[in-house]
């Protein structure tokens, strides 16, 4: 695949992002569970259910009265998910899993059924273009600005020279989420695999713009005491 | 403290002024138990007075409500859609905003997100007010409308029904500009002067006077203020020509001081005291010759004391001395309203000139606390509790009426509660007073006052344009609407009477504490959590006189600094002398550069310190952070030098700056203590249980930028300290110097020599060697995308494993301003976040998207307001915008306006200092461009661009600021819900701001970072943030 036809890849998938990312873990998690069922693999399941249970969709943070800051996660666009090993089944799907679980979309430069099987129960959810299959070799997709994160399983020196090359080119800083057939896969699927796959906001809104601090009012005049 | 009956007794007014003036600034946000026992005594009742209250009380209730024409205009509205309903919410959001948006597109909007999600049937007839049935019978029918068109969207079937709503839109937003001009005038007396005066006839017939004003919003610009001040002269010419006669004294004139000048703000006293003063003279000379007495308006707390001073200056001026016309209003939630009330008894008699003065309880009560908690005050200058300001009401109420001040203050009670009304009818001795009462409110009370006593009553009338007083008028009634109001309990006939005529001494000292305890102080606001940061008011003058002191000391300190190794000081390498960049002949300190040498031996003892600070315990750490955070409270005054000395910061931004590396210390400390301390115990996909706890990864390069040089660096530090890392810090060349005096303070809170090496210098000779070193585990960095890159490719290179690279880098930050938005909040907001900081920080504004249907209303007042601004020395109080950073980030600033100069519009460039030469300053400008795609690169400065676009363009316009790859900070000003959502689901952006400014993120409130070229993630104090910098180790099996 040419430079040019990873970059329309990524922009086929990029088009379909929004909505996806806007559908909501929840929702995402059971598309995937029901697509994941048949695989037979424990890994899948144990990864939605540690996302459902780890990563709350948002959070409230203190503040002054008046003002409400909600911290929420969302997918960071576009994760090419590759691998220099084969036969790594389990760490391939939990890239695969991870990375649409959490709101990426993903070109998926792997030769595997798997790729397949997701890519037919997402169109089947309407999210066909959510997942896109490319063959490339690793500098080649290493070189695509679009793809923000990498999501990497091989050797460690696979991982270093991905790392390097990955460095070398302009645009944000790509991130790279290696697994290593080194290490057991199971010590690597921590909570921080999970959040790697993640960009954070802050949405801060002045709720008192319009006039009136309703929950400081609220507050001023309770009688309770 | 200031003992409050004191002011009973005689001849108290006759102390020297100054000992008076004395007593009223230390009180501003004095403890609020502590005064109210001191107020309690003064207000209390004796039994006699509390039973004549009482029944006086009961009386006018009760006649209240048995008058069949007692609930009418505002007070029908207000019983009807109560401000606790969501509908009442809802009218009352609609009403604010819908008469100033010129385009239909957005009008229509508007309406359909205000009224498809309210009950509007619930409210059908449930009033008796025909005015009341009417709205409500457009809204329920409205409302099912554009629900209608709501649900059935997307429904191809809806075909025809959404053709129907198309074509209902037009008489959908009829009806409800309609609606919205009838709530005018019911809050309106006339659209001009002279319909207010024609419209008060029938009230004046009965006895009634007025006092007229010209609200509105503040003045942001000088021809808004010349346009208020014509407003003013014409209304005080028309009620001085008025040949009405009566019984009832002449109407007079409310002045607010904010619409007469754009910078009425203590930090600008001098102007205030020349020009504003000039003006108001202007107005007096007018407003005597045609016998028309003016009040001066309260506003917020900040200004009461300059507020004072001005009326002190104009008051014993000759154009007003001998007057006796000449008054202003006083707020009795301030907790200096009794000793401001004494201060101005004795002014009055010292001239001989009575002071006609309203007291009311205040109406910004709200915004002054969330002030407060946003900016960590010591406490609050007004009340928490209601019926303390009730009880404050009629303390200075027995002062006002007290025999010493007859004849000095012409008290003007302004209240809508019968029983303050009984209870001052009750304490006075002597009718030399009057009561006053809002338009449109509490008609039927006073109808009935005047027929019982003989005493005057003025109603307060705004009058002016619709469109421009609804959107105030609607604020203030949101901020005083509350259900609890005595306006709504008055006239709710299920409130039973005894319920209203308890005595606020008696409910005050029922409540088993007399502050709130549910509004916790500002120092309290994150409650056991963590304290917030102390912050200092600065426009208070107790409070800025004791900070200036401990300021004062630094302003001529030469520090030096240099590496610390190993806690030492290593007076090794290149000396470089650092100047202040609002003036280069003033040499602030020197310090030594780190050579190769120092940086080797700063990593390997680092690295060598590792494993001692990663076994000490989580707690010691957090102990140490958390310590550091008071002691640089208590170095506040050195610290606060170094920020203007060496970075250039303006006095707020200092305190801002130190605020936040307190929070991060605070925050961080608490944040290791709740994640890092406790084994996790968890169960992998094999169904193998088993045990992990989170270590430090090793050595931690903390690579920080001189915008924030205590705040980020600190941040960085700090949180790299507490997760268990030994931390090498390099700041930024050109803020060394604070870097250094923050390391000093770190080491005294107890972090060991080991943990922290200081390496001042150039990226070339200290940060391309850490960077490449084997030994770094991991990287924090802020600053541009272009060093992030080349630190990336630098860690990249090492023969090691990939290591963590936190990275804050530069943004293209947009706000997206619609129609709906309130053109004076949002230059307010824009040119704070545009030109705070001289526009030197990474969340700064850079572009403004205008809805080319407000441009011309917007833009014009964005030149009017940067025209306004203050650019100089940052340590003056007056100073709004300091110096840029140093000469080359002038000379890149300066080539990209000279750019513009040929590409764009010019919109306004903010003037110079004369000596502005002798430092690196850049004035702020704005230009108007086309596109935000003719901007490359972030321009790092006080440079604002400003595009128009069609609010049918809304998508494409985020499209393209997608397109820029940065996403940092967005703001946005609508007051249409669906569209903020909208905007905020499709911008990718790290910290959206909704309705308010873009810059100031709070640690632990509004985590801080970007997304895509604007940095990597995870947010900077934000609870996913210390965990980056750990790794997870499986310790055991469980």
């Amino acid at each position: 695949m040419t430079h040019s036809n990873l970059i329309e890849a990524s922009q086929r998938a990029l088009s379909a992002w929004e909505r996806w990312n806007q559908h909501g873990i929840a929702a995402r998690a059971e598309i995937l569970r029901q697509a994941t069922q048949t695989l037979q693999q424990p890994v899948a399941p144990w990864l939605i259910k540690q996302a459902l249970d780890v990563m709350t969709p948002s959070i409230e943070l203190p503040g002054p009265t008046g003002e409400s800051n909600t911290l929420i996660w969302e997918g960071r666009g576009v994760v090419a998910v590759c691998a220099q090993t084969k036969g790594a089944d389990d760490a391939l799907i939990a890239q695969l899993v991870t990375a649409l679980l959490t709101g990426n979309v993903v070109l998926a430069a792997v030769d595997h059924p798997v790729v397949q099987h997701l890519q037919a129960a997402l169109t089947a959810a309407d999210f066909a273009d959510v997942l896109v299959a490319v063959e490339a070799p690793l500098e080649a997709l290493a070189a695509c600005e679009p793809i923000s994160l990498y999501a990497f399983c091989g050797e460690p020196r696979d991982t270093l020279a991905l790392n390097r090359n990955l460095a070398q080119r302009d645009g944000c800083l790509a991130q790279l989420v290696a697994l290593s057939t080194d290490e057991p896969l199971a010590h690597q699927l921590t909570e921080d695999f999970l959040w790697r796959f993640v960009t954070e906001a802050t949405i801060t809104i002045n709720t008192t713009a319009v006039g009136g601090n309703a929950s400081l009012l609220e507050l001023g005049g309770r009688e309770d005491i | 403290m200031f003992k409050a009956t004191d002011v009973l007794i005689p001849g108290y007014i006759d102390q020297p002024r100054d000992t008076l003036w004395e007593k009223i600034s230390p009180l501003y946000a004095v403890d609020e138990s502590a005064w109210l026992k001191e107020l309690l005594p003064l207000a209390a009742p004796s039994d006699d007075e509390r039973n004549t209250i009482t029944q006086g009380a009961t009386a006018l209730i009760e006649q209240v409500r048995a008058d069949d024409d007692a609930i009418h205009m505002v007070d029908a509205l207000l019983l009807e859609y109560s401000l606790d309903t969501q509908e009442g919410i809802l009218l009352m959001c609609l009403a604010e905003a819908l008469m100033r948006i010129p385009d239909a597109d957005t009008a229509d909007a508007l309406i359909r997100d205000k009224l498809s999600v309210a009950d509007w049937k619930a409210h059908l007839s449930k009033s008796d007010s025909l005015f009341v049935n009417a709205s409500t019978w457009g809204l329920l029918l409205t409302g099912k409308v554009v629900s209608m068109d709501k649900d059935t969207e997307g429904n191809a079937s809806s075909a025809i029904n959404r053709l129907v709503n198309k074509m209902s839109e037009p008489v959908i937003r009829k009806a409800m500009y309609q609606a919205m001009k009838i709530m005018g005038h019911q809050f309106v007396l006339g659209r001009s002067i002279d319909e207010a005066l024609k419209r008060g006839k029938s009230y004046r017939e009965k006895g009634y006077t007025y006092s007229f004003d010209m609200l509105g919003e503040a003045a942001l610009t000088q021809a808004d203020a010349k346009k208020y001040f014509d407003d003013y002269l014409n209304a005080i010419e028309a009620v001085g020509n008025n040949t009405f006669t009566g019984d009832a004294p002449r109407p007079t004139i409310s002045i607010k001081l904010s619409a007469l000048h754009p910078r009425y703000e203590v930090a600008q006293k001098t102007r205030v005291m020349e020009e504003m003063y000039t003006q108001v003279i202007a107005l007096a000379e007018k407003a005597r010759a045609l016998n028309v007495g003016i009040t001066i308006d309260a506003e917020e707390a900040d200004r009461l004391e300059l507020s004072l001073e001005l009326f002190e200056k104009l008051y014993t001026s000759t154009a007003i001395k001998g007057w006796g016309q000449f008054g202003l209003v006083v707020q009795a939630y301030s907790k200096r309203a009794l000793p401001v009330l004494a201060w101005l008894a004795a002014l009055a008699k010292a001239q001989g000139d009575c002071i006609p003065l309203r007291l009311v309880k205040g109406a910004y009560w709200d915004s002054e606390i969330k002030n407060c908690q946003q900016r960590g005050l010591q406490g609050y200058p007004v009340y928490t509790r209601k019926e303390a300001t009730d009880t404050a009401y009629l303390a200075c109420a027995r002062f006002l009426l007290s025999e010493d001040v007859r004849g000095n203050i012409y008290p003007q009670f302004a209240s809508h509660n019968a029983h303050t009304v009984a209870a001052i009818v009750a304490m006075a001795a002597h009718d030399d007073y009057e009561f006053q009462r809002l338009h449109g409110m509490g008609d039927a009370l006073y109808n009935t006052v005047i027929k019982q006593h003989d005493v005057n009553v003025r109603i307060y009338a705004p009058v002016g344009n619709h469109k421009d007083l609804l959107p105030y008028l609607v604020r203030r009634l949101l901020e005083n609407g509350a259900n609890s109001s005595f306006v709504h309990r008055l006239v709710d006939a299920r409130c039973p009477v005894a319920d209203l005529v308890h005595h606020p001494v008696d409910v005050l000292s029922a409540r088993k504490s007399l502050a709130n305890p549910y509004i916790p102080l500002p120092g309290q606001l994150y409650g056991d959590t963590r304290a917030n940061s102390q912050g200092v008011n600065i426009d208070i003058e107790a409070d800025w006189e004791a900070f200036a002191a401990i300021i004062k000391p630094f302003m001529g300190t030469q520090w030096q600094a240099g590496p610390i190794v190993n806690g030492q000081l290593c007076q090794t390498g290149e000396q470089h002398s650092v100047t202040a960049p609002y003036q280069h002949s003033e040499t602030v300190g020197q310090v030594y550069w780190a050579d190769a040498d120092t940086v080797q031996t700063a990593i390997a003892a680092a690295a060598d310190f590792y494993p001692t600070w990663r076994a000490t315990p989580v707690a010691e750490r957090a102990a140490a952070i958390a310590k550091l955070g008071d002691l640089l409270e208590a170095n506040y005054g050195e610290l606060m030098a170094l920020c203007h000395r060496e970075a250039g910061k303006t006095l707020q931004d200092s305190i801002d700056e130190i605020r936040e590396a307190v929070d991060f210390c605070r925050y961080y400390a608490v944040q290791a203590q709740e994640h890092l301390t406790t084994p996790h115990t968890s169960q992998d996909f094999n169904g193998t249980s088993f045990v992990t706890e989170r270590q430090g990864r090793g050595v931690f390069a903390c690579i920080s930028p001189w915008n924030f040089p205590l705040a980020i660096f600190l941040g960085q530090v700090t949180a790299a300290l507490a997760a268990g890392n030994t931390v090498i810090a390099k700041p930024a060349e050109q803020t060394s110097l604070i870097a250094y005096r923050a390391i000093e303070l770190l080491l005294e809170a107890g972090v060991p020599a080991g943990a922290i090496q200081l390496l001042p210098g150039d990226g070339a000779t200290v940060g391309a060697p850490l960077t490449s070193d084997v030994r770094i585990a991991g990287v924090a960095f802020t600053g541009s995308t272009e060093t992030a890159r080349l630190i990336n490719r630098s860690l990249a290179n090492r023969n090691t494993a990939p290591a963590p690279l936190i990275a804050e880098t530069g943004g293209q930050n947009a706000m997206i301003i619609d129609s709906t938005s309130l053109p004076e909040q949002v230059v307010r907001d824009v040119v704070r976040s545009a030109f705070a900081s001289a526009g030197q920080r990474c969340s700064a504004l850079r572009v403004l998207f205008v809805q080319e249907d407000i441009a011309e209303r917007v833009i014009p007042m964005i030149r009017g307001a940067m025209l306004e601004q203050v650019v100089g020395d940052p340590s003056l109080h007056q100073t709004d915008v300091g110096p840029v950073i140093d000469r080359e980030a002038q000379a890149g600033l300066l080539a990209h306006i000279e750019r513009m100069q040929q590409e764009a519009t010019l919109i306004a460039q903010t003037p110079l200092p004369h000596n502005a030469e002798q430092g690196t300053f850049v004035a702020p400008t704005a230009f108007e461009i086309n596109s935000i795609d003719q901007l490359g690169r972030e321009q790092f400065g006080p440079i604002l661009h400003v595009v128009r676009y069609k609010a049918s363009e809304l998508d494409q316009i985020i499209d393209r600021i997608n397109a820029t790859g940065y996403g940092l900070t967005l703001g946005i000003h609508s007051r249409n819900e669906t569209t903020s959502v909208h905007i905020t689901q499709r911008v990718r952006a790290g910290n959206m701001y909704v309705n308010r400014d873009q810059v100031g993120a709070v640690v632990g409130v509004q985590p801080f970072g970007g997304q895509g070229l604007s940095g990597t993630g995870p947010k900077a104090g934000g609870p996913h943030y210390l965990k980056r910098f750990t790794k997870t180790v499986r310790v055991t099996q469980a």
